[in-house]
């Protein structure tokens, strides 16, 4: 009897006892997506969109206004873009720019790391880009963490490397890349989840040379010559991108609100109805860059009737940095200056305006990368012809009239055109890269005058210092997030002291 | 010689065999109790058989046994004893009074244990003392009569929110609520909340975690263990009706200044809701807005009205009638309730009806017992929206309500915010839910020694709301040009259910290990599920006025729906080894797996060792007529405070970006899910909570079975670590924020409870205890990487909680005073206000002393609950907001002139202020500086949070039997209670708020505090 009571209980307890790991696995998020969950194909859009925006919004509005191309409009506003023109960089100036690109780049990593099929163009694509944005980090920053990135919650305080090892590993990811491009037949195709070039992977070869020839030739004050001949070899003008190759991205823009262009949201008009287009100004030096001034040869640059807007006195006027209302002449106070153009589609409200493309990498560019390239010798071609691409490019994609006049125009201006020393070539082509890439892609021209020192653009007025900041502070989060890997405690003066490797 | 030694054998043996076989006699006795007075209608019983008798009126008993029988005695309330029949035919005996029997109580898992056998600080709270102020709400009845429990009121109303505190607030972003278990198995707050009080039978409070331990994850903050009424023993049928009908009035509203009215900068201004008005001078103004057109101005008189706000409200009632059947015998039971309460709040048309309905049985048939419990509980509220309590306060003194209360919008007194008339008709909520409970307890008892319990229970609550908002349109082109008053109509419902199944499967063993040693053990495998689910609808605009319905909308919001899930696994034992009937030793061990941690984090164990201690049994020779009876126990647990990780946490989320789907263009880039940037630690696991208790029971002067006077302490110290914040990670890691555990805190807590019985007679009997409780958390460590998290805010004051700070914290804004303690102000005599926040007060008192009493004179009984806590602080939303709108004493105190500032001294100067002048020159500035610069610094409105309560009075009558018997009742009682009879609050806290109601930022609840009054009608048959 004392058995089976026994043998009774042991059959209650195991008929009511279920596996544990079955029973417990309930706890998959019914209420969000699941990260693990989204393809390659689901995240690319979200993740280009996230990063571009950071490119033509905030690194563009930093490298602008610290490039010397934009002023603001004292007449409207209060001390427009003072922190810039006074230099006055700390840790939390433009710091979202760390913390955006840091974390949306995290989803390119999510891609490339995804094992859940073959999505082999998708990851190409993801490494290409990741690529992109960690160089714009680097010459930014300097040293910054990167072996170690993207862990979340398993490396949460990220250890610092070396600025150089990382560009060397930027070339290798693109050059894997390239690899993968080539090898992957069986892989889903991509399409138009790909905002920038909706899955052309040719296109995506070619912006991956063009990026590849950006950081060689940034490296052009410690590169030997043999180094950048080799990482170049084998690469004509068309592995690079070129005219109709331009990388714009459009997931499909609308004028709804959160769905403009963001350039266009915050600079032209707000889908709340805010205008937002009489904020920024050109300045004196970039109008006397397109008018014929800094050229010498008084004519004016077909671009910029599309670059700038006529002011109150319908004449192009452009206003020094750092100047102050007080300082105005009353003629100067009544006319106004030149706000942007209709080339960055922003002078009205339109949906023609607020669905244009955001320019990732411009054709301009290409060319003008590859005409230095050239000048330096580190792959054969034609300069000149190059250059001229460059202008002409430019031209298209402003919607300007006049490049083959404006090109003859400046055929002889050393340092201005494609003349004179090697470097007033190297001036040349900085300078017209200058031109061409304000407003669009305004970190570029910063990082290429702190490289080259060209164009020689006048300091901001009414603050002391005579060297131009360089680079961007290590932003808040890392001082209070990661303060045992921060290499060093930095101030305002480090911003004037430019401590990457390539300079 | 052989032959004699043969003889002498022999008749030993034949006289061994006539002993052995001797003849059945009659043994016979007295049988008397603890006071030598005779026992009639003992039970006298031969061990073993059926055989027994009872004693007679004199205490005579007289039985047939053989020599060797055991005879037990025994009677109700008294210890069974047992005696040998030996040689005698005369048995005497005297039972003592069982006290076992009133000190048992109901402990973790639905053990039973003696009182004296506990291990750990626990305080018992029976059915009489719950209900003597026939409070319709369980949790609301227990306010004042735990040392160590704190009741916190989240909102008023008719349907208020609780919180059930024990020892403080030792976790920071944890839940600090107690654990409720209702008849063993795990319940929910709001179970308790909804429970009718007079179905329980008694609250066991285990104030700590060592009580608790065997609930494991569980058990950080304490336990309530409710157990609900049974039925009789007697086998006879009971019902017993209890009707109560109580008044709710306004018990205090804040001071006023009644200098001023409303105006604005001095001048009458009829839109205003503010009192920067001129002087009051009983003049005849233009009041409030012209109604009902344009040109049909209002006026009032121009003086101050004492409380004005009142009119709005009324006279609350609630009206509560629970009628109870019970019945049973020693081996089975049943009882069915039923319930209904009926409350009308104070605000005009708010409503709360409750319905509830008990059925709970058991029967023991042999070997087997089934027990089972059902309940059904329904609550409907329908209240108005918007906040009557904060619309009123935006008012001047001097109007008079009533004049606007016909309930149109335009009929107000000021243009800048909505008629509270109007709101009660055209702002409000209903909804209703549905409880049922289902429990099951089957047990066997495999022998003497083991029993196997199986106890499953189901929770399923569903529950929805609809609440609406009526269009306004402004048609009074007078108004138009002055202020945009249109409303838009919106609409909201939601819809939520729960359901919580839990299983317990209990294996207890009871053994004597030998004389002196017994060990009672058990092992336990326990399972748990809760689900929910909640759905939502929001929209703008009803096409159809007055059709609350969704497809009645013109504009519908993307609905939204949420769901969770877990579930835990465990297996439980613990052993209990008890050394002689003094000395007690428990180890108990829980380990859980959950399913919202990692697989790797998943199991988690739970040990706790304690042990009691009674040194007046161990060593006799203390036991004196002073001490009675003295016990010491202490014990160690690490659990675990469960809350803190959220189902689904560790989940690595996506979400949509903004803009997408991107459906336009040519090559539209459709819909898209990124990473989310701020994730949980996927490794994450519940704050630890590690304690060490003390403690000691010692009752005096034991006089007729009752001890005059008991004293119990307890002390213990609490570590909860691994808490769990938010912090800022490097974004290199692709995060911006990670929820991780890093947080420590430390609470000492103290109670002592001192209980008296000073005079006890046949006719009368008082009384009374008193409590002290005092309990303090210091913060040891928030994040690595920084000293102070702010948990919540109001503006510039917070909560916050800062390394080497007790916690909870008030941070705030404060003048800025130069190294002389001087205040400093600029240029114009303005304050600066800090630009740092400063730590300004604590929420939690230095102590806290409450006092119970009853007194009671033949069938008269007088009861009363008062507390008092002091030594904290709390910031005043009201006292800020009535500083902005000049309705505080403070801004009328100098007759809003400019004053030189007290000890103040002008930035940069270095001497003393005594020639500019704050606030002036005129009246504007006066305002100006009140409503920017005073209100802004929040140090003006932490409050002394010091309050002494009188809880509850009670005064019951108890009919005597000569009535009774005329009507055929067994108990008949009326009683008058009243509840939140006086608060008295310190004159810096200028009655501007409860300090109970929020912790520690006090904003305008849905109304003012309330106090009741209650009659009440009980009988049974």
């Amino acid at each position: 009897m004392k058995y089976i009571n026994k043998i009774m209980c042991l059959a209650i307890v195991l008929a009511t006892f279920v596996s544990c790991d079955d029973y417990l696995d309930v706890n998959k998020d019914p209420n969000n997506p699941v990260l693990a969950d989204i393809t390659p194909d689901l995240m690319l859009a979200g993740a280009q969109t996230t990063t571009g925006g950071v490119l033509s919004t905030r690194l563009n509005r930093v490298g602008s206004t610290l490039a010397g191309a934009w002023g603001g409009n004292v007449l409207q506003f209060a001390d427009p873009f003072g922190n810039e023109f006074r230099f006055n960089v700390t840790s939390t100036f433009y710091n979202d720019i760390w913390d955006d690109l840091y974390r949306r780049t995290s989803n390119y990593t999510n891609i490339i790391n995804y094992t859940g099929g073959n999505y082999t163009d998708h990851q190409a694509i993801a490494k290409i880009l990741r690529a992109f944005y960690f160089q714009y980090l680097v010459d930014v920053y300097g040293d910054i963490p990167y072996f170690g990135k993207h862990q979340y919650t398993e490396l949460l305080q990220v250890p610092y490397d070396d600025d150089a090892l990382i560009y060397a590993d930027l070339l290798n990811e693109l050059n894997n890349a390239i690899t993968m491009i080539d090898n992957s037949a069986g892989a889903f195709t991509v399409g138009n989840e790909d905002a920038i070039y909706q899955g052309n992977m040719t296109m995506w070869r070619k912006f991956a040379n063009t990026l590849k020839l950006r950081l060689i030739v940034r490296q052009s004050n410690v590169i030997s010559l043999a180094d950048a001949q080799a990482a170049l070899a084998g690469l004509s003008t068309t592995d690079f991108i070129g005219f109709g190759d331009n990388a714009a991205m459009n997931p499909g823009y609308a004028k709804e609100t959160d769905r403009q262009n963001p350039f266009f949201e915050i600079f032209g008009y707000s889908a709340a109805g805010a205008t937002n287009n009489t904020f920024v100004t050109g300045t004196e030096f970039a109008l006397q860059m397109v008018d014929g001034t800094v050229s010498g040869t008084g004519t004016v640059d077909g671009r910029r009737s599309s670059m700038y807007r006529t002011n109150n006195g319908g004449n192009y006027v452009g206003i020094e940095q750092g100047q102050v209302l007080g300082n105005l002449t009353p003629a100067e106070a009544g006319d106004g200056f030149s706000f942007l153009g209709a080339g960055y589609g922003v002078d009205a409200n339109t949906t023609a305006n607020a669905t244009k493309d955001t320019h990732i990498f411009t054709e301009a560019e290409s060319f003008f990368l590859q005409a230095e390239a050239v000048t330096r010798g580190y792959m054969p071609g034609t300069g000149l012809t190059l250059f001229n691409n460059g202008i002409q490019a430019s031209f298209n994609l402003l919607g300007a009239t006049g490049s083959a006049a404006y090109q003859a125009d400046i055929v002889a201006a050393n340092g201005f055109g494609y003349a004179g020393s090697t470097d007033q070539l190297i001036e040349a082509i900085i300078s017209q890269k200058w031109i061409a890439l304000q407003s669009i892609n305004g970190a570029e021209s910063w990082i290429e005058m702190t490289r080259t020192g060209y164009p020689d653009a006048p300091l901001p007025l009414n603050q002391p210092s005579t060297v131009r900041a360089v680079k961007l502070l290590y932003p808040i989060s890392e001082i209070q997030g990661n303060s045992a890997n921060v290499p060093v405690n930095q101030t305002t003066a480090d911003t004037f002291v430019n401590t990457v490797f390539w300079n | 010689m052989k032959t004699k030694f043969n003889g002498i054998l022999t008749l030993l043996l034949a006289f061994v065999v006539q002993l052995t076989f001797a003849q059945e006699k009659t043994i016979s006795g007295t049988v008397v109790d603890e006071t030598n007075m005779p026992l009639p209608g003992a039970t006298v019983v031969i061990k073993g058989t059926t055989t027994g008798t009872s004693t007679d009126f004199d205490g005579k008993y007289s039985i047939s046994a053989n020599t060797g029988d055991v005879l037990t005695f025994s009677y109700v309330g008294y210890s069974e004893q047992d005696a040998t029949v030996g040689a005698e035919t005369t048995i005497d005996i005297a039972l003592a009074l069982d006290n076992s029997l009133e000190e048992v109580v109901i402990t973790a898992l639905g053990v039973v244990r003696k009182q004296e056998d506990i291990t750990y600080a626990n305080e018992v709270v029976k059915s009489e003392e719950l209900t003597k102020a026939a409070n319709a709400n369980a949790i609301e009845s227990l306010t004042g009569k735990v040392s160590g429990l704190q009741i916190n009121t989240t909102g008023t109303g008719v349907n208020p929110n609780k919180d059930i505190i024990l020892r403080g607030f030792a976790s920071v972003t944890g839940d600090n609520n107690a654990l409720i278990v209702i008849d063993d198995v795990i319940s929910t707050s709001a179970t308790f909340n909804n429970l009718d009080p007079n179905v329980i039978d008694s609250v066991n409070v285990l104030k700590g975690p060592v009580g608790a331990a065997l609930y494991g994850a569980e058990a950080g903050n304490g336990v309530i263990i409710v157990t609900t009424k049974k039925g009789s023993k007697d086998g006879k049928l009971s019902v017993d009706i209890k009707s109560t009908l109580s008044y709710t009035e306004i018990s205090f509203l804040p001071q006023r200044q009644d200098r001023f009215g409303q105006g604005y900068q001095g001048d009458w201004d009829w839109t205003e809701q503010t009192s920067w008005g001129p002087e009051y001078d009983g003049s005849t103004q233009v009041t409030g807005i012209p109604y009902p057109t344009s040109s049909d101005w209002r006026y009032g008189v121009y003086n101050h009205r004492e409380d004005h706000i009142k009119d709005f409200f009324t006279t609350g009632i609630e009206d509560q009638n629970t009628v109870s059947l019970s019945a049973g015998d020693k081996d089975g039971y049943v009882n069915v309730t039923g319930n209904r309460v009926n409350t009308e709040g104070i605000t005009p048309g708010d409503e709360r009806i409750k319905n509830f309905f008990s059925l709970n049985a058991g029967k023991k048939i042999g070997k087997f017992s089934v027990k089972g419990i059902a309940r059904y509980t329904t609550v409907k509220t329908d209240v108005a929206n918007g906040n009557s309590y904060s619309d009123l306060s935006q008012s001047a003194s001097n109007i008079d309500i009533n004049s606007f209360s016909s309930g149109n919008n335009r009929d107000h007194w000021t243009l800048y915010a909505d008629s509270p008339y109007w709101n009660l008709k055209n702002r409000r909520t209903s909804g209703n839910t549905n409880r049922f409970e289902g429990v099951i307890d089957l047990g066997y008892e495999i022998n003497n020694n083991i029993n196997v319990i199986l106890r499953s229970s189901i929770n399923e609550t569903s529950g929805s709301s609809t609440g609406y908002v009526n269009e306004f349109t402004e048609t009074d082109s007078f108004i138009i040009g002055l202020s945009d008053t249109n409303i838009t109509s919106a609409y909201a419902s939601n819809s939520n259910s729960f359901r919580k199944m839990y299983t317990d499967l209990l294996t207890n063993f009871n053994y004597d290990l030998s004389d002196n040693f017994s060990f009672t053990g058990l092992l336990g495998y326990n399972q748990q599920e809760t689900r929910s689910n909640s759905k939502d609808i929001t929209g703008s605009g009803f096409t159809i006025p007055g059709f609350y319905h969704v497809g009645n909308l013109e504009l519908v919001d993307d609905p939204t729906e949420a769901t969770s899930k877990t579930r835990t696994q465990s297996v439980m034992g613990s052993a209990e080894f008890g050394y002689k009937n003094f000395a007690t030793l428990l180890l108990t061990g829980r380990n859980d797996w959950f399913s919202k941690l990692s697989k790797d984090e998943r199991s988690i164990f739970y040990p706790s060792v304690s042990f009691s201690f009674v040194p007046t049994k161990a060593f006799p020779s203390l036991k004196s007529k002073v001490l009675n009876k003295a016990k010491l126990y202490g014990g160690w647990t690490s659990v675990a405070n469960t809350s803190s990780v959220g189902a689904y946490s560790i989940n690595e989320r996506a979400f949509g970006p903004t803009g997408f789907p991107f459906t336009n263009g040519t090559n539209p880039s459709g819909n898209s899910f990124i990473a989310v940037s701020s994730l949980t630690d996927a490794n994450i696991v519940p704050e630890v909570v590690t304690t060490v208790e003390f403690g000691g029971n010692f009752d005096f002067w034991k006089v007729n079975g009752t001890s005059r006077l008991n004293l119990d302490v307890a002390y213990s110290n609490q570590t909860n670590s691994d808490q769990i914040f938010s912090i800022t990670p490097s974004s290199a890691s692709g995060l911006v924020g990670a929820t991780v555990n890093v947080g420590q805190t430390t609470t000492d807590a103290f109670e002592l409870d001192l209980s008296f019985t000073p005079i006890k007679t046949d006719n009368f009997e008082w009384r009374g205890r008193i409590g002290y409780s005092t309990y303090e958390t210091i913060v040891d460590e928030v994040t690595d990487l920084s000293n102070s998290v702010t948990i919540r805010s109001t503006g510039t004051a917070g909560i916050v909680a800062q390394v080497g700070e007790a916690w909870p914290s008030i941070q705030g804004t404060t003048y800025t005073r130069d190294d002389q303690g001087r205040v400093v102000l600029d240029a114009n005599g303005n304050p600066i206000v800090s630009s740092e926040l400063s730590i300004l007060g604590k929420v939690t008192p230095d102590y806290t002393i409450n006092f119970n009493t009853s007194v009671s004179y033949k069938s008269l009984t007088l009861g009363a609950t008062l507390d008092y806590r002091t030594g904290h602080s709390f910031y005043s939303g009201i006292a800020n907001n009535y500083a902005f709108t000049g309705s505080s004493v403070e801004s009328a105190i100098n007759g809003r002139e400019a004053f030189l500032f007290p000890n103040s001294t002008i930035q940069g100067s270095g001497t003393t202020n005594t020639s500019v002048l704050t606030a002036g020159p005129d009246y504007a500035a006066y305002q100006t500086y009140f409503t920017s610069n005073y209100a802004s610094i929040d140090e003006n409105f932490v409050l002394d949070a010091t309050a002494v309560k009188l809880r509850e009075l009670s005064l019951s009558y108890d009919f005597n039997k000569k009535v009774l018997d005329a009507l055929g009742l067994s108990k008949l009682s009326a009683g008058i209670a009243g509840r939140n009879l006086y608060t008295w609050l310190p004159k810096e806290n200028r009655q501007y708020n409860d300090p109970e109601i929020g912790t520690g930022l006090s904003g305008y609840s849905t109304t003012p505090p309330t106090r009741s009054y209650a009659f009440s009608v009980n009988l049974s048959f």
